[in-house]
């Protein structure tokens, strides 16, 4: 049974990045008269933006690459009937990888100023402009004494270029698998995946150091890498199972059973709760020391986007426990597609509420500017996802679990 | 006159396949006595849904008005403290501080309602007298009960040997 990438799902891409675009270009012109603070317009706005969107769905696509990576080396059979799913996600990484490359070399450039670090006066002495907690920071981005960015740029490159090559690497060997059959490859494979996970674990903390924590860059929280990393995880298990409840309701995958969505009900709820334990260990221990120097960021969010902040932390939390606490619950494909795209979409909010209080101060807001570049984004992550996901058949043919995993539920 | 038919497995995987057939014949299975849960059984024999986890969730909430009311009084009312100058007139804006404590009595109250309401409905508080119908069912083998006329008693036999049952014992009911 294989996809086809029909048109009508081509024109629903299509139409998710124009009504993106028509919302955008509504923003813009609703927003005309928009007071911004100083240092802050509009051009640093849609960087901000594009960071925020960039990173987000180069997110979803890593949170299913490390699941993917996960099942190896778990060496789980659950997910196997739905492995092509994970895969086809991926395609995006990238893409994603190449937005926020833009952004950074657009810093560089100085087309915006996100990153106060790439100023290259703050580690001057006798400049006005300087800082002398950032120029104590100099080392851990900069090779040279002034603003080059070279140590980081060595780890984006290293880091991505290898979640890159990972990711390559498993479609492609997928695909091996399917006309050589056996067990070597899978071998391989797991030990490939516990490579990839040294990787990652290294890596997704330090990619979420440098190109988030260090928008406020007189600040830092030890388990910043492991907050990003669960709304990344989550985001990534939510895309699979609306994908997989699309698929279904196509007339296809029938090989799925009630009990594999049933899993993936479960990670979505476990999941909410790791980010919301998370949220707020960082929370808690930052308001409870009360040091000026570790509460800054968050009085910035408390005093301009305390609505936003709160809100999204409480529907990101209560929706998934009220909702799918109950183990039918998490069964019910409909729920779970209603669930599912709620928290995508407020988990979306959490990331921006990362980004857009630290680029923008006080001045910043999601309105349907940023709305718009989501749909934007989303209908063209959707159609490379799709169009991946139709280029392959939808179960693996030789994977040495595939039948446990088609009989593990009735 | 009803008899109660008691068959002895060595395999939970006989165990369920045997189940499954006296099942599809249209004979209710009443029990099944195992050392360990034995997965799907219970959509196999028809036992009903579980009502323990309405009890847990009521657990929950008790515990958590408990520790919250039990917290407003202590930290607020009877005796403002101040701790590191938190604000300890208001249970809202001190929220924080509660939580783990919160949190904690929440788990505490659901774990041990739901285990003490376990042992109540089973009837398996310490001291109870064990009910099961051989002891062997908490060591290594399965027992499946099924109720069944007098008449129907050869019949029955017949089929939970062929199913693999390797011993079987009857008692009246």
């Amino acid at each position: 049974m294989e996809y086809t990438f029909s048109s009508k799902a081509k024109r629903f891409t299509l139409i998710l990045i124009a009504s993106g675009f028509l919302l955008f270009g509504l923003g813009l012109t609703l927003d005309s008269n928009y007071q911004y603070a100083e240092h802050t317009g509009l051009g640093q706005r849609l960087w901000a933006d594009l960071l925020g969107n960039g990173f987000f769905f180069f997110g979803v696509s890593f949170g299913a690459l490390f699941f993917l990576a996960l099942q190896y080396v778990a060496e789980a059979a659950y997910t196997i009937v739905y492995k092509r799913i994970l895969e086809a996600i991926i395609t995006w990484l990238p893409i994603g990888a190449a937005v926020i490359l833009v952004v950074l070399l657009a810093g560089f450039g100085h087309q915006h100023h996100l990153y106060h670090w790439m100023d290259p006066n703050v580690y001057d002495v006798n400049h006005a402009d300087f800082d002398e907690i950032i120029s104590h920071k100099a080392h851990y981005f900069n090779f040279g004494s002034g603003a080059d960015g070279g140590f980081l740029l060595l780890r984006f490159f290293g880091f991505m270029g290898a979640f890159i090559y990972f990711a390559m690497k498993f479609k492609k060997r997928s695909m091996q698998e399917d006309v050589e059959g056996g067990t070597k490859l899978h071998f391989k494979n797991i030990a490939m995946a516990a490579g990839f996970l040294v990787v990652f674990g290294y890596g997704s903390s330090v990619l979420a150091w440098d190109l988030i924590m260090s928008l406020d860059v007189h600040w830092f929280s030890t388990l910043f890498g492991w907050y990003v990393f669960a709304g990344i995880w989550i985001s990534g298990i939510i895309m699979t199972i609306c994908l997989l409840i699309y698929l279904q309701s196509q007339g296809l995958m029938s090989w799925v059973k009630k009990g594999h969505i049933h899993d993936l009900g479960k990670w979505m709820f476990a999941l909410s709760f790791l980010w919301t334990y998370l949220w707020f260990a960082q929370y808690m221990l930052i308001w409870y020391a009360d040091i000026p120097e570790e509460v800054a960021p968050y009085i910035a969010r408390l005093r301009d986007y305390k609505f936003e902040f709160f809100a999204m932390m409480l529907v990101n939390f209560i929706l998934p426990m009220l909702f799918l606490m109950d183990a039918d619950a998490k069964k019910r494909k409909g729920l779970l597609l209603v669930i599912g795209i709620i928290i995508f979409f407020t988990h979306w909010v959490d990331l921006q509420m990362l980004i857009i209080p630290s680029t923008m101060k006080e001045a910043g807001k999601i309105g349907f500017v940023e709305f718009g570049m989501f749909l934007m984004f989303l209908g063209a992550f959707l159609f490379v996802v799709l169009r991946s996901l139709a280029s392959k058949p939808l179960l693996v043919k030789n994977h040495p679990y595939l039948e446990e995993s088609k009989n593990l539920y009735h | 006159m009803s008899t109660v038919i008691y068959a002895m497995y060595d395999d939970d995987h006989v165990l369920l396949d045997g189940a499954k057939k006296v099942v599809s014949k249209g004979i209710h299975v009443t029990d099944v006595f195992s050392p360990f849960p034995v997965h799907g059984i219970d959509d196999v024999i028809g036992v009903r849904k579980t009502r323990l986890a309405i009890c847990a969730f009521i657990y929950g909430l008790t515990g958590m008005s408990l520790a919250l009311i039990g917290m407003r009084y202590f930290m607020i009312v009877d005796w403002p403290m101040n701790i590191g100058g938190k604000p300890n007139f208001s249970l809202l804006q001190n929220l924080p501080a509660f939580i783990p404590i919160t949190f904690e009595f929440t788990v505490f109250c659901t774990a041990h309602g739901m285990a003490i309401t376990y042992f109540l409905r089973n009837k398996t508080l310490p001291g109870m007298k064990a009910k099961n119908p051989d002891p062997r069912t908490t060591d290594d083998k399965f027992v499946m009960e099924i109720h069944v006329e007098e008449s129907k008693e050869a019949e029955l036999i017949a089929l939970l040997k062929e199913t693999g049952a390797i011993e079987i014992n009857k008692k009246a009911a």
